[in-house]
C-alpha cells in the first residue's frame, strides 16, 4: 500500500481521497489493460465489461480510459473529499460530501459493478497500466480495507449524463471456429450448438459444464497463443473460455473463439446461468449448412 | 525442394494466426512488430505460431493481413540466424530433481550439469508468467516428459527442464517442470524496460555460479 498521502489532511491542500471500508468481493482498479507485452507474459488484464467501465466513467463525465474500480459487489466505500460517483449497479450519478459512505451492492442481472470518480481513480501505473492482472500478480494499486486512493483532478470532467442500464442479456453466444477447430472438428460442431452452464467466472476465465468433450485431447500438443474469447478443451473435457487475465499461450487446444461482445455477455453472466452456444453467422454457408 | 507456406489458422473476429510451417515463430514476430509499428498491435510468438491482435479501434484490414502472410513466407524455415542479445545466467545446480534427472537419462549428475552449461539455449517465446521464456536447444538426451504431479509451488529462481526446454520461474508458481538448480537473477522486473531481461530471440548460456 502506497503512503496514505491523502487522508486527513488539512484544508485547502487535502488531497482528494476514497478510501475503502470493506473490499468487497474480487475488488480490482481497472483500466483498459497493459499494450504490447504479451509476447512478454504479460497479458493485457484491464476491465472484464468495457462497455459498462466506458459508461460509469461516461457517467461522471470522465474520459472513456479513465481507471475505475472493478467489483462484484460488497464494497463500501467513504470520500474524504467532496466527489461525484457513480456505479453501474444504480442509475444516476451521486454528489457526496466529506465522509459520506456508500455501498456498492451486488448486481441482480450480472456479475461486476463498475464504479467511477468524477477525475477517475489515480497511482502509479505498472507497465503502462493500474489494472491488477489476477493471474500474472501484478498489481498497482491492491484494493483492501483502510486503503486510501487518490482522485485526479475533476474539473476536466465534463457533464454528466446518467449510466447507461446495463445492456439486456444476449440470447445466444456466437462461436468461431478456433486453431484446433479442423482437428477436432465433430467437437467443434458440437460445442458451437451446445447449451452451456456457467460453473465458475472470474478474471481469469470462465468454465463452461454440460459438454463433454473430454474426446479433444493432444498429448504434447505445442504451446500456442491465448487471447480472451479463446475456449480451450482442457483434459477433464469442460471448456474454458479465457478472461482478460489468461496466461498469454497455452498448451491446450482451443477450438472455439467468441468475440469481444459476447465475451463480455459470457463474462457477466452469474455462476448457474445457461448459455445457448451458436456457430457464428461466417461459418454458416449461403444454404445454411453450417460449413 | 518445395517450402511449405506459412498457414493461416482461424482464431476469431478480434485476432490473426498463422502456423509458421518451420520457420522461427520469434523470427516471424519481429518481422510483424516492425511492419506494424505504431499501431496499437501486441504480436505474439509461440511454439510454432504467431498471433497479432489490434486493440478495439485499430483492426487489421484484409490487406494488412496479406502484408503479414508475404512477410512470414519470406523467413526462411531453418534458417540460423542471430538475432537478440546473449544473456548469462549464472546457476547453482543443487535442484530437488537434480539426481532423478540424472536416473532417467541414464547419465551421471555431472554429465546432466554439464549438457546443461553447454548448450547454447534460444528463448523461443514467452508464456506461463511474466517473463518466463521458453528456452529451446535443450540436448535430446535430456528430454523428459513433465511430472506426473506437479509441485504447488516452485521456488522463483528455480532452473528447470521439462520436453525439449529449459526455463528459469520469475517468481514462485506452480509448476510441473524437473528442477535442476537455482539462481538469483532477476528474470522480470517491472522497473525495467522492457520488464523480462530475456526476450523471444536472445540467446542463453547457464554458468556455474561462484559458490
Amino acid at each position: 500500500m502506497r503512503p496514505d498521502e491523502g487522508r486527513r489532511g488539512s484544508g485547502a491542500e487535502r488531497v482528494p481521497t476514497l478510501e475503502v471500508i470493506e473490499p468487497g468481493i474480487a475488488t480490482t482498479v481497472q483500466d483498459r489493460g497493459r499494450m504490447g507485452l504479451a509476447a512478454l507474459g504479460v497479458g493485457r488484464s484491464g476491465w472484464v465489461y468495457e462497455e459498462h467501465a466506458r459508461a460509469a466513467n461516461r457517467a461522471v463525465g470522465n474520459s472513456a480510459w479513465a481507471p475505475v474500480v472493478e467489483t462484484v459487489g460488497g464494497l463500501v466505500l467513504r470520500a474524504n473529499a467532496p466527489c461525484v460517483i457513480a456505479a453501474t449497479s444504480w442509475v444516476a450519478p451521486r454528489a457526496m460530501r466529506v465522509d459520506d459512505i456508500v455501498e456498492i451492492g451486488t448486481r441482480r442481472d450480472g456479475l461486476w459493478t463498475y464504479v467511477a470518480v468524477a477525475g477517475g481513480i489515480c497511482g502509479d501505473a505498472m507497465l503502462g497500466s493500474l489494472s491488477e492482472d489476477t493471474l500474472a500478480g501484478l498489481c498497482p494499486l491492491p484494493v483492501v480495507a483502510g486503503g486510501v486512493y487518490r482522485i485526479g483532478d475533476a474539473s476536466a470532467a465534463a457533464a454528466a449524463d446518467l449510466v447507461a442500464p446495463p445492456q439486456p442479456m444476449l440470447d445466444r453466444l456466437h462461436v468461431h471456429p478456433g486453431p484446433q477447430s479442423a482437428r477436432f472438428s465433430v467437437a467443434s460442431a458440437q460445442l458451437a450448438l451446445a447449451t452451456l452452464t456457467v460453473v465458475a467466472s472470474s478474471r481469469v476465465g470462465i468454465r463452461l459444464g454440460g459438454a463433454d468433450l473430454g474426446s479433444v485431447t493432444w498429448d504434447q500438443m505445442p504451446s500456442q497463443p491465448l487471447i480472451p474469447g479463446a475456449i480451450q478443451i482442457p483434459p477433464d473435457g469442460q471448456p474454458i473460455v479465457m478472461g482478460p487475465d489468461h496466461p498469454t499461450t497455452g498448451g491446450y487446444p482451443v477450438i472455439g473463439v467468441l468475440g469481444r461482445d459476447d465475451l463480455s455477455n459470457l463474462a457477466d453472466r452469474p455462476p448457474g446461468t445457461q448459455v445457448q452456444m451458436r456457430p457464428a453467422a461466417s461459418e454458416v454457408a449461403p444454404d445454411g449448412v453450417v460449413g | 525442394m518445395d517450402i511449405a507456406a506459412p498457414v493461416v489458422v482461424p482464431f476469431g473476429p478480434d485476432a490473426f494466426m498463422i502456423d509458421t510451417a518451420g520457420r522461427r515463430a520469434d523470427v516471424v514476430a519481429d518481422r510483424w512488430r516492425a511492419a506494424l509499428a505504431g499501431r496499437d498491435a501486441d504480436v505474439v510468438p509461440a511454439a510454432e505460431t504467431v498471433l497479432v491482435r489490434c486493440s478495439d479501434d485499430d483492426v487489421l484490414t484484409a490487406g494488412d493481413r496479406e502484408i503479414l502472410v508475404h512477410l512470414a513466407r519470406e523467413v526462411v524455415p531453418g534458417e540460423d540466424v542471430h538475432t537478440g542479445r546473449t544473456v548469462t545466467i549464472p546457476v547453482v545446480y543443487d535442484g530437488d530433481d537434480l539426481a532423478d534427472v540424472a536416473r532417467r537419462c541414464d547419465m551421471s549428475v555431472d554429465a546432466v550439469v554439464a549438457a546443461h552449461t553447454s548448450t547454447e539455449f534460444r528463448a523461443a517465446f514467452c508464456g506461463f508468467a511474466p517473463g518466463f521464456a521458453y528456452l529451446v536447444g535443450l540436448p535430446s538426451a535430456l528430454h523428459l516428459p513433465r511430472r506426473d504431479t506437479p509441485r504447488t509451488a516452485v521456488p522463483a529462481g528455480s532452473v528447470a527442464i521439462a520436453a525439449e526446454y529449459s526455463a528459469v520461474y520469475p517468481r514462485s508458481s506452480p509448476g510441473g517442470w524437473h528442477l535442476i538448480g537455482h539462481t538469483d537473477f532477476a528474470m522480470f522486473d517491472v522497473a525495467r524496460d522492457p520488464p523480462a531481461i530475456v526476450v523471444p530471440g536472445d540467446t542463453v548460456r547457464f554458468v556455474h555460479a561462484a559458490r
